[in-house]
């Protein structure tokens, strides 16, 4: 009986065998063995073979490091490489297509991280503080004979009640910012500057909210009255250095001792100073005043600070302390809690500290680079599934090969990401050429810096990521798909599918910078709206001077020196500028409203304010000089006042002109009679209606003094008169603005999104074009021997262009008809945010798709007659 | 160059390879070296060495029949290649020259 072999060297071999060799190798083994067996018996047989077995145990007979080919198991690393050589070299072949792919979506991708900055930089405000989340600011909620709003001013007495009053109030501020009224002027010896950025704050300042010191004791600086605390530039502006503690200033001729210098404010603070008072040095910090609300406070509350219940808490204060009387007539006012983060973009309160933002914009500018980019990848998408063409033998020689659809898809997948990686690093680069431009336009000031933060590269790679899949996924789906035998047989056709969809990806994209134009165009319609407006008053050649207590003084005297200089054209004061008027007032009228006051806006002004500002009179007169008197007098209770109101008040009053003057009036005590009436003028942003609106005389309130110039050698005028102001003031520089200027500085956030929708609607529509031309010049190349056939039996040069064109000219069209009534509607809306407004109109529309039209025709037409010049021989001739 | 360096015992393997002809597997060219060269040879060094010979691409291969004694497996038949015969045909070569040039011991008498 033949001998069995033993079974465990066998398994063994087998085990270790790989699957290329075991058959040969365990045949040799076996065949020794019998061999041994008949010549050495058994026994021996089995040693030997175990022996054999125990040293084949070797490398050589593993897997393949021979040339042999291993057909069942192929090494996927080699695949990956072909696939990146492929993409690579159909890249390098295609340089035009390449060049538009990756331009294009680096273009877009730069545009998304710039949008990306901006909005990130807008959420970021105020979230350095520590307590962040739990500090509040309190606001107002009013309404008041027939006007509501909300404010974030209240009384000095308001913090130190609630603080005693409740638990959950762990700490809190008051800030007064004296410089939002009118700049404080600051001497440090002869040097003198007017500071805008001027705080009066509680010693708690810093303990509320979080502004390092760079020296100083945070708990101490600001206890004691007249102290001082500087920003770290403001340090180096007047001192040179930053070692100023003990040093002193003169704040509008008092002295103050600095005792703490703190970090410069962070760019994203709502809240911005230069200089902190310490809050004792004011007068009205000694009491608790309920009725006079100036003052921003903020408090931290404690965790379980139950927000309900405190504002309840609240407003049974206010009850008591305004009386019930306050309330009857449906009058309302409560506070509220607004958290420190939402302050600068949800903020809805329209005097704020310092211009905010608002989340509309956050939402637009998102929604902006949302588009250009969406347009950038259907850029992508489109010239990827036209060049399938191309690639289509490449497909259908991989699948005869036996490439299974689902690695054709990630092939191509990964030629998407190819590019969107190039293109991510071109718009790295994009955006750090472009950050300062960029800066210009939206007024912040950001660096590379913030692109290079672990959250940021997050957010990029995520986009790569979806960038690289969405635009990807399309074309790679299409390209996966091709069936081999009919790209091979040549026979091929693109699908009608797949030109529709790139149709529609040509419409989208058209209809997304349709809109951006028509929103250009709505946005500077109303922005020249604007600025041509008639206000009501003459803006022009008018100088703007800050005042204080001094100046109004000395106001006749000053205005008296300054006439003399003959292009003074005339000279006046006023509490307000007519451009925005804030102050609040309420008038009664004798034998009119004398139970309910009606709510006005009031502007305190010199006798000349009408003239100097050129404002219409239509019933009464401009103040006499008997009312300049009475209205002066020492005793403030023998004064006589004389009102001026506009058209609107008697409006609301139900009065006529010529009743009207000479009617006894009275304004927040003020006793006096209606003397003139002026035309209705724009004394708040084009976004409010005009209000009712009285002027009144009273020199203690001048906050800014108005001077008309003569339009000629306005230069020259300025030098001579800082001559002039420098012997009546000397204590004040000579700092001024045009009224114009100021006027232009309300609409700041209007301007901006004009600028930068113009940006972006040009971009919109350079990417839309950089992608039909890719398109265009695609199509070209098929259509050649078609235009070729189309030349031999006749037609003309320019019959071609028109054909080859108006296909593309077409879908321009539809998408305008579908991007029109959205842009329309879309700006509508945006204008419905000013009472004053244009009104959409035809032209934005018109232009619109005149200006699409045009660009598409110029984009088209290039390829088009280069084609339809070619030599039908040429085309016809090459043997393809 | 390392792929065309040809070791002694593969060599042998190569020419025995050579002589096999046909029948060139990995057990008969044991037996055939066995035979020749009265060296005590393992199976395992003669398939190393083929697979060895074969990556360096002297040596190509082609599945044989099965036998009953090889409990029905295909023998690996082995061919020298052109490639192999040069280099068999070098290493030859080289000798020859080096023998040429070989100056014999002369044996004193003493």
């Amino acid at each position: 009986m033949k001998p069995f072999l033993p079974i465990w060297p066998t398994k063994l071999i087998s085990w270790w065998c790989d699957i290329d060799y075991r058959e040969e190798v365990l045949g040799d083994l076996e065949e020794e063995f019998y061999q041994s067996v008949e010549v050495n018996g058994v026994k021996s047989a089995k040693r030997q073979y175990w022996w054999t077995v125990l040293k084949s145990l070797r490398p050589y007979l593993r897997k393949s490091s021979h040339q042999i080919q291993n057909y069942n198991n192929p090494n996927p690393i080699d695949m990956f490489k072909n696939y990146f050589k492929i993409a690579i070299r159909s890249m390098v072949k295609q340089k035009l297509y390449a060049g538009i792919n990756v331009m294009g979506l680096g273009i877009g991708l730069a545009c998304c991280l710039l949008i990306g900055l901006f909005v990130n930089h807008e959420l970021s405000y105020d979230n350095f503080h520590e307590n962040a989340d739990n500090t509040y600011r309190v606001g107002v909620d009013y309404s008041y004979n027939g006007t509501s709003g909300k404010m974030a001013m209240t009384p000095t007495a308001l913090l130190p009640s609630i603080q005693r009053e409740f638990e959950s109030v762990e700490n809190g501020v008051r800030v007064f910012s004296i410089g939002m009224f009118s700049p404080v002027a600051i001497q440090n010896g002869e040097d003198q500057y007017q500071e805008e950025g001027f705080l009066y704050v509680d010693s708690t300042f810093f303990d509320v909210l979080t502004f390092p010191l760079i020296s100083g004791d945070p708990a101490k600086a600001l206890t004691e009255p007249n102290s001082l605390v500087l920003s770290e530039s403001t340090a180096q502006k007047y001192f040179g250095s930053l070692d100023v503690i003990g040093k002193s200033l003169s704040v509008n001729n008092k002295e103050f001792l600095v005792t703490g210098v703190a970090k410069d404010v962070p760019d994203n603070s709502h809240l911005t100073f230069d200089i902190l008072a310490s809050f004792s040095s004011l007068l009205s910090a000694k009491k608790e005043i309920w009725r006079n609300a100036n003052y921003t406070t903020y408090v931290r509350l404690n965790d379980s600070a139950d927000m309900t219940q405190l504002s309840k808490g609240m407003d049974d204060n206010i009850r008591e302390v305004m009386g019930e009387e306050f309330f009857a007539g449906g009058n309302e006012f409560s506070y509220y809690f607004k958290p420190i983060k939402e302050i600068h973009l949800r903020s809805e309160i329209e005097a704020e500290l310092e211009p905010q933002s608002s989340i509309k914009y956050v939402y637009i500018f998102s929604l902006i680079g949302l588009m250009i980019l969406t347009i950038a990848c259907v850029n992508y998408m489109n010239l990827a599934t036209a060049r399938s063409v191309d690639r289509g033998r490449e497909v259908g020689m991989r699948k005869v090969l036996g490439a299974v659809r689902k690695q054709l898809f990630y092939q191509f997948i990964g030629e998407s990401f190819v590019i969107t990686i190039s293109a991510i690093l071109i718009s790295i680069l994009l955006v750090n050429f472009l950050l300062s431009p960029f800066n210009l336009l939206t007024g912040k000031v950001l660096n590379m810096g913030a692109v290079f933060t672990p959250m940021f590269l997050l957010a990029i790679l995520v986009i790569m990521l979806v960038v690289g899949f969405l635009a990807g996924a399309y074309p790679a789906l299409v390209l996966s798909g091709f069936k081999p035998a009919q790209v091979l047989k040549g026979s091929f056709k693109m699908a009608g599918s797949g030109a529709w969809i790139r149709k529609g990806l040509v419409v989208f994209q058209f209809g997304i910078s349709i809109f951006l134009i028509i929103g250009t165009i709505v946005i500077y319609k109303q922005l020249n709206f604007m600025s041509d407006k008639k206000l009501g008053y003459t803006k022009e050649n008018v100088l703007v001077l800050p005042m204080d207590k001094k100046m109004s003084a000395d106001f006749e005297i000053i205005k008296g020196e300054l006439l003399r200089d003959q292009e003074v054209i005339n000279v006046s004061a006023g509490s307000d500028s007519p451009v925005e008027v804030v102050g609040g007032y309420s008038i009664r009228v004798n034998g009119l409203n004398e139970e309910n006051s009606l709510s006005i806006n009031a502007v305190i002004v010199d006798r000349d304010f009408v003239n100097t500002l050129e404002m219409e009179l239509i019933a009464g007169t401009d103040f006499t000089d008997s009312d300049f008197e009475l209205s002066t007098l020492e005793n403030e209770d023998d004064r006589q006042h004389a009102f001026i109101v506009n058209e609107e008040l008697l409006e609301q009053l139900f009065i006529s002109t010529d009743e009207a003057v000479g009617m006894k009036a009275e304004i927040n005590g003020r006793k006096g009679e209606i003397r003139g009436v002026v035309k209705n003028f724009h004394f708040a942003p084009l976004h409010r209606k005009i209000n009712a609106l009285a002027m009144f005389i009273e020199p203690e309130q001048y906050n800014l003094m108005l001077i008309k110039l003569n339009s000629t050698g306005i230069s020259q005028t300025l030098d001579r008169l800082e001559g002039t102001w420098k012997e009546l003031v000397p204590h004040r520089p000579f700092e001024y603005e045009f009224l114009d200027q100021e006027y232009d500085r309300l609409y700041q956030a209007e301007q901006r999104l004009g600028k930068i929708f113009t940006v972006f609607a040009t971009l919109a529509i350079v990417i839309a074009c950089l992608g039909l031309f890719g398109l265009v010049s695609f199509t070209a190349i098929q259509r050649a021997k078609e235009i070729g056939v189309r030349k031999v039996l006749g037609a003309s040069v320019s019959g071609l262009v028109v054909m080859i064109s108006s296909d593309f000219a077409k879908l321009v069209l539809v998408s305008f008809v579908i991007a029109a009534p959205l842009g329309y509607y879309a700006m509508n809306s945006w204008l419905l945010a000013f009472e004053y407004r244009v009104n959409v109109g035809m032209f934005p529309i018109l232009a619109s798709v005149i200006i699409a039209v045009l660009i598409a025709f110029i984009t088209i037409s290039f390829q088009a007659i280069k084609s339809a010049l070619l030599n039908p021989a040429e085309v016809l001739r090459s043997g393809e | 160059m390392k792929g065309t360096y040809l070791g002694e015992f593969e060599e042998v393997v190569l020419l025995t390879v050579g002589i096999l002809q046909e029948e060139a597997y990995g057990n008969a060219v044991k037996e055939e070296i066995i035979e020749r060269t009265n060296r005590n040879i393992n199976l395992s060094a003669i398939h190393s060495a083929l697979y060895r010979l074969e990556g360096k691409g002297f040596l190509e291969s082609t599945m044989g029949e099965a036998t009953q004694q090889r409990g029905g497996k295909r023998k690996k038949i082995f061919r020298v290649t052109s490639y192999g015969q040069r280099a068999l045909i070098s290493s030859k070569e080289l000798r020859e020259g080096l023998w040429i040039s070989y100056k014999p011991l002369k044996l004193s008498h003493t």
